[in-house]
């Protein structure tokens, strides 16, 4: 009974090792087919008061080196040092990956400089979908938090547009469940060297450059709620082209011009590629 | 006395030293030892079902621990299908018919691979004697496409994970010359992917890490068309 007790707890404990939650995922819940909201009765809501959100792009490594520890002593005292270990390994990675993120956001400080100087409301001008006023018994009305990206060179601009509906607070559950949530990730053009300097200098640039990833976000969310996503579609696996390198993405391509590429990835997210960056779609694009 | 210690530690050093052999290195593609005439037969090796890959669990104990703790995600890479990663075997194809008119694809039974002799050559030469298929198989070249283990990848340090689960796609693609037993190309392939972001998500089938596994295996099939460019 003693030694099932251990097992127990070790497993428990080894299996609490997961990652780090972060603001900039969510596991995709996508409404129901009753409550689908039409195109026209669709509305978002944001929190203004909120400063523009932009971020490094950083990388989600978190693997750690071993730490070659010795358990001994009786059970107990063996199973109090594993415990240690796990503790410390798990710290270990969430310190690699909060490093991961600092540094990041230093590489890009004269971006997010220039973002304090804007107002969220100025990214959303003249968005006729915004509603300025939050009700939160309206199933309709979707909540948006945007969360700008920037690579290091400050060239590539990118957005994760987490949306969500909440589900009124159940007297069982003190936490609000969702309805709805998703991610809408929208990948910018890459600029040139001269349109970044552009950028740096002027935040009316900047301004405008943050609407056009925040307007494509949103009509995805529009899209994603009146259920014009959910239809299934053969995945395949699409070559990105980042600088001279290339990544991969998995997923179902749901929209493709010569301007962006939509996909669906494998988490249900959509994701937002310029055409250009997508090496092995056929389109006839001059 | 003194010599007999040096003898002694030198002939402990020299043992120990045999134990690690040294890796065989790339060897680029030659295409001087190919030509239109030449007959080459590739063989693709059986492909198990992807899985998740534990290193650095070594006790039988924390093997089994780190097992359970990724039954799930087992689970659900056995339902994947293999079918991607077999089509790499006609980049092989398509890659050496730039080369030789006569292309084929061969069938190696397990016996027939353990009937094969070893070969003692240095590096650069195959560890099995290949040679008896030139007639057996009515081949010059054999290319052997070969997947060790594939699916995800976690290293741990006893029972602690180190890493989360990773893309993993492992193994190696190599050629011989029948005539002597030399590589005429070989490239070791190990790709691994880290998640995008949490991996943890059974309800939703693993998407993280179904996507790293899907990055790795398109990372091999570009490394495969980097052997013949």
């Amino acid at each position: 009974m003693k030694n099932l007790v251990l097992i127990l707890l070790l497993f428990t404990a080894l299996t609490g090792c997961k990652s780090v939650k972060r603001d900039d995922y969510v596991r995709a819940t996508l409404l129901p087919e009753q409550n689908l909201i039409s195109a026209t009765e669709f509305k978002f809501y944001l929190d203004t008061q909120l400063p523009i959100d932009i971020r490094g792009d950083y990388s989600h490594n978190r693997s750690i080196e071993g730490a070659n520890m010795l358990y001994q002593g009786p059970p107990a005292a063996a199973l109090a040092q594993l415990f240690t270990h796990a503790a410390i390994a798990s710290s270990l990675k969430e310190e690699k990956l909060r490093a991961q993120q600092d540094e990041a956001n230093e590489a890009i400080l004269p971006l997010r400089n220039l973002a304090n100087s804007i107002q969220l409301d100025s990214i959303i001008a003249e968005n006729t979908f915004y509603s300025s006023e939050l009700d939160p018994d309206n199933k309709k009305l979707v909540n948006v938090k945007p969360i700008f990206f920037a690579d290091s060179t400050m060239t590539n601009l990118s957005l994760k547009l987490v949306a969500w509906i909440d589900l009124p607070k159940s007297k069982k559950s003190k936490k609000a469940k969702k309805m709805y949530q998703n991610i809408i990730e929208v990948h910018a053009k890459p600029l040139s060297k001269e349109e970044r300097d552009v950028l740096l200098s002027d935040s009316s640039e900047l301004t405008l450059r943050l609407q056009k990833l925040f307007n494509s976000a949103v009509m995805s969310v529009q899209r994603d709620v009146s259920g014009e996503y959910s239809s299934p579609v053969a995945q395949q696996t699409l070559h990105i082209l980042e600088g001279k390198k290339k990544e991969f993405v998995r997923g179902e391509v749901l929209e493709k011009s010569c301007e962006s590429v939509v996909v669906k990835n494998l988490r249900n997210w959509i994701i937002h590629y310029p055409s250009a960056k997508v090496a092995n779609l056929n389109q006839n694009c001059s | 006395m003194r010599t007999i210690k040096i003898i002694f530690a030198a002939l402990i050093t020299l043992t120990l030293a045999a134990c690690g052999s040294t890796p065989q290195p790339t060897v680029s593609l030659k295409p001087e030892v190919l030509n239109a005439e030449k007959r080459i037969g590739i063989y693709f090796a059986n492909v198990k079902a992807p899985t998740t890959n534990i290193n650095g669990a070594y006790c039988l104990l924390c093997y089994g621990v780190a097992s359970a703790a990724n039954a799930s995600l087992d689970k659900h890479l056995e339902t994947l299908p293999i079918a991607d990663l077999e089509s790499t075997k006609e980049l092989v194809l398509e890659g050496y018919k730039k080369s030789s008119n006569n292309v084929s694809y061969i069938e190696l039974s397990e016996n027939e691979v353990k009937k094969l002799k070893k070969f003692k050559g240095e590096l650069g030469f195959a560890k099995k004697d290949f040679r008896p298929l030139k007639d057996s198989k009515n081949i010059d070249v054999l290319v052997v496409v070969e997947y060790w283990a594939h699916g995800a990848y976690r290293l741990y340090d006893a029972y602690i994970p180190l890493t989360d689960p990773q893309g993993y796609v492992t193994g190696v693609v190599y050629s011989v010359d029948l005539n002597d037993n030399q590589y005429i190309q070989y490239k070791k392939i190990d790709k691994k992917v880290v998640v995008d972001g949490e991996w943890d998500e059974p309800s939703l089938n693993f998407p993280g890490v179904t996507s790293a596994y899907y990055q790795a295996l398109e990372q091999t099939k570009e490394s495969i068309k980097k052997i013949f460019l």
